[in-house]
């Protein structure tokens, strides 16, 4: 896939370019205020700063796919249309491309949730999980009451079946 | 090449059962060395030191050895399998990269033929292992509850992982319906346990902990062996074993990290490379007397292959449960269904063992293959009900030994010493459907119990080869068997197999205490058979 897009002109190289991949990546993950105000990707510097050969090689093939469309939709005017409708766009060529906005849309949310600013507004701490930890609180083991009256459930081997008679 | 001084016992790969028969042996004072193809791991390197702990987890640090490409990992051709395999090359073997379930097979594991009319009874009993689990248990200081009534009474040393609001969900659904459940016995120091710290709840066991507390081989028995004078030679990679015209085993020629070719000669060679890595190893080397591999006069080497084919079912709470906290595999496991009860329409059975949820990258890329998770509009929505909700119950299965699923060699595919590399035949059994359909719906009835609003149900796992049995298998007969009741090849007289090769039956539960109590076993038969071990 790499190989075939090395031909072809780099996309997200030129400015207006770059504003055509943030369109689209707050396209795949838009901001939300309702669900505890988290950012939308083009926001994010994972996403503001990717290497333009990075973005080449995760977007070039959805970005191919807008740049074919008509003029009105494609290139700089597809940046400009409202969210809703590049929504509509993008799922349009992804029902053709299954293939092509699956892998958009993987690598975008691994770079997303990867954000620090995400896991920030997720609650948790952006921290690596050691040395730090975790708590958990104490198990009250009185659940285990009604397992703690069963009788043996394991079958012996067949020798202490012969002991026992 | 190199011609290094003659070894008494020469033991190749430092894993779970490299790593216990070594320190057992240590004892006799006898020259041992250890050949092993990876390095030391190094906790300070494992992904949970890293904030982007989970993207490391996809490439450099994933278990399956397929997307890692280290140059110690061999190449495993999975194309005819339904189940890809997960490893890990370098010392402590599997045991750094497991989730820490320690669970012993049940009595009845070791008389299936008899009991069930199925798979084949092993030479050996739970009687006979249980001083070997009982000592393996002491060494790796295994958490739990005693007195668990789905088996006979057994010690542990530490107390269990706690339950979390993962575990406490699914124990009340399991209450709810009556059935049995129990606090997993658990290779994860919950205190402090002989000089290693205690668990902090990280979560990711799975890439390795580095925080010291998870049982892996790497610190419990190899610093004990080394200190009793066991040589570990890492980035050693063996070729081929060699046998002289008497059928006994010479040495071994391996690779060293530089690519170097050496020969190393052994009085007794022992096999510890896994049910994947020893078949390859036997049919590498092959000669006159052994054309159809070493030892392997039953044609039975790489045949039989079991996995422990799993159904994951995920239950989606309205509440957040914390679920990415503490040990991701352990916190508790049922085994109502393990005991064949022939009205199931299955032999066998299986073990349900819970699981937590994952961290936020993990979970949008498993709801987005899932379909729960959704891009654009629906993307906040969606997540928001899906992270941090999940808690999980997996059916490990008991998979049957079936002569066509195999482990042969590839034709084409080699390792980075150009070795050539294995590849995996392997389909699942109508009986393995059978419990794995069964294990779905009852681990989705208590997920149901327990108040999941939605569940998911992956079945069988894809990933889930992290169990590999059964390719080079014990008994007492030479036609039916490649190793006699206590590892020694049939055909070769000095060469023993102690890894997960030489599994009869694969038991609903995870090997490894199993194999480690084997090797424990068979370096006890080694130690007390020393004056005629070769007749
Ligand atoms: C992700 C994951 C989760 C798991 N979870 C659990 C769990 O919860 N509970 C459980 O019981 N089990 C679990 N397992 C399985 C467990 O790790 C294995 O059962 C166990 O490690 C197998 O022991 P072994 O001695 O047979 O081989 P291994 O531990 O795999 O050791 C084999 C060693 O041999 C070396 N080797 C192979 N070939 C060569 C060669 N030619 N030359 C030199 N060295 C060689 C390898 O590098 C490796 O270090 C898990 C495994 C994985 C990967
Ligand atoms: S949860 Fe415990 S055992 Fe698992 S990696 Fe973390 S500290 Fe280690």
């Amino acid at each position: 896939m790499a190989d075939g897009h090395d031909e072809k002109p780099n996309k997200v190289e030129a400015g207006t370019e770059r504003g055509l991949l943030l369109s689209l990546v707050e396209t795949l993950i838009p901001s939300s205020k309702a669900n505890g105000a988290m950012p939308g990707a083009s926001q994010l510097a994972e996403f503001r700063e990717m290497p333009s050969e990075e973005a080449q090689l995760v977007y070039g093939p959805l970005l191919d796919l807008i740049l074919d469309r008509s003029p009105q939709e494609a290139g700089e005017n597809f940046a400009s249309l409202d969210l809703d409708t590049r929504e509509e766009i993008v799922r349009g060529l992804g029902a053709d491309h299954p293939e092509v906005i699956g892998s958009a849309v993987s690598q975008t949310l691994i770079r997303y949730y990867g954000a620090e600013a995400v896991v920030e507004a997720l609650g948790l701490e952006a921290r690596p999980a050691h040395p730090g930890g975790y708590a958990l609180a104490e198990t009250n083991w009185s659940l285990l009451g009604p397992v703690r009256a069963m009788e043996p459930i394991y079958k012996p081997g067949p020798e202490r079946e012969e002991e026992e008679g | 090449m190199t011609r290094i001084d003659p070894i008494d016992v020469l033991i190749v790969g430092a894993g779970a059962s490299g790593a216990a028969i070594a320190w057992s042996l240590a004892e006799t004072g006898m020259r041992i060395v250890c050949l092993e193809q990876g390095d030391w791991p190094n906790p300070s390197d494992y992904p949970s030191t890293q904030r982007e702990s989970e993207i490391l987890q996809l490439g450099p640090h994933s278990y399956n050895p397929n997307t890692r490409r280290r140059r110690e990992d061999y190449p495993i051709n999975v194309s005819d399998s339904p189940i890809s395999i997960a490893n890990y090359n370098g010392v402590g073997g599997g045991t750094v990269l497991y989730a820490g379930h320690f669970p012993r097979f049940h009595p009845s594991d070791f008389r299936t033929k008899t009991l069930d009319g199925v798979g084949d009874d092993w030479p050996l009993d739970y009687e006979k292992l249980e001083p070997f689990y009982a000592e393996n248990d002491r060494m790796v200081g295994v958490a739990g509850l005693a007195g668990d009534p789905a088996y006979p009474p057994k010690e542990v040393q530490l107390p269990p992982v706690p339950l979390g609001r993962v575990g406490e969900k699914l124990a009340n659904g399991f209450n709810q319906l009556g059935w049995h459940w129990w606090p997993s016995d658990s290779a994860i120091a919950t205190r402090p346990y002989q000089g290693r710290d205690q668990c902090v709840n990280l979560g990711p066991c799975m890439s390795g902990c580095s925080q010291g507390a998870k049982s892996s081989t790497d610190l419990t028995y190899w610093p004990a062996a080394e200190r009793a004078g066991v040589e570990l030679r890492t980035r050693s990679r063996v070729r081929e074993i060699l046998v002289d015209d008497q059928d006994m085993a010479t040495g071994v020629i391996y690779y060293d990290a530089d690519g170097n070719e050496n020969r190393a000669d052994a009085e007794i060679v022992v096999l510890a490379c896994n049910g994947i890595g020893t078949p390859r190893l036997l049919l590498n080397s092959k000669s006159a007397h052994f054309p159809a591999g070493l030892a392997n006069r039953s044609g039975l080497v790489g045949k039989n292959l079991m996995h422990h084919p799993y159904a994951y079912v995920q239950g989606v709470f309205a509440d957040p449960l914390d679920s990415y906290k503490g040990p991701i595999g352990c916190a508790l496991w049922s085994q109502e269904f393990y005991e064949t009860d022939s009205s199931r329409g299955f032999h066998r059975g299986y073990t349900l063992q819970s699981s937590r949820g994952f961290g936020p990258v993990t979970t949008a890329l498993m709801g987005l293959g899932n379909g729960r998770v959704g891009w654009g509009s629906e993307h906040h929505e969606t997540f928001g009900a899906y992270f941090n909700r999940v808690a999980a119950l997996s059916a490990i299965c008991e998979d049957l030994p079936e002569h066509h699923n195999t482990v042969t060699l590839d034709p084409e595919l080699v390792d980075s010493d150009g070795i050539p590399a294995p590849k995996i035949n392997y389909t699942l059994g109508e009986n393995s459907r059978r419990m794995l359909r069964h294990g779905a719906e009852r681990a989705s009835d208590v997920l149901r119990e327990a108040g999941a609003r939605d569940i998911i149900v992956q079945s069988p796992l894809p990933n889930a080869g992290w169990h590999q049995l059964g390719t080079a298998r014990m008994g007492v007969d030479s036609e039916d068997s490649v190793v006699n009741e206590w590892g020694r090849s049939h055909d070769v007289k000095n060469l023993f197999v102690v890894d997960g090769s030489i599994f009869v039956t694969s038991a609903g539960v995870n090997p490894t205490p199993t194999i480690q109590a084997l090797a424990l076993y068979i370096a006890d038969q080694i130690k007390s058979r020393l004056a005629n071990l070769f007749d």
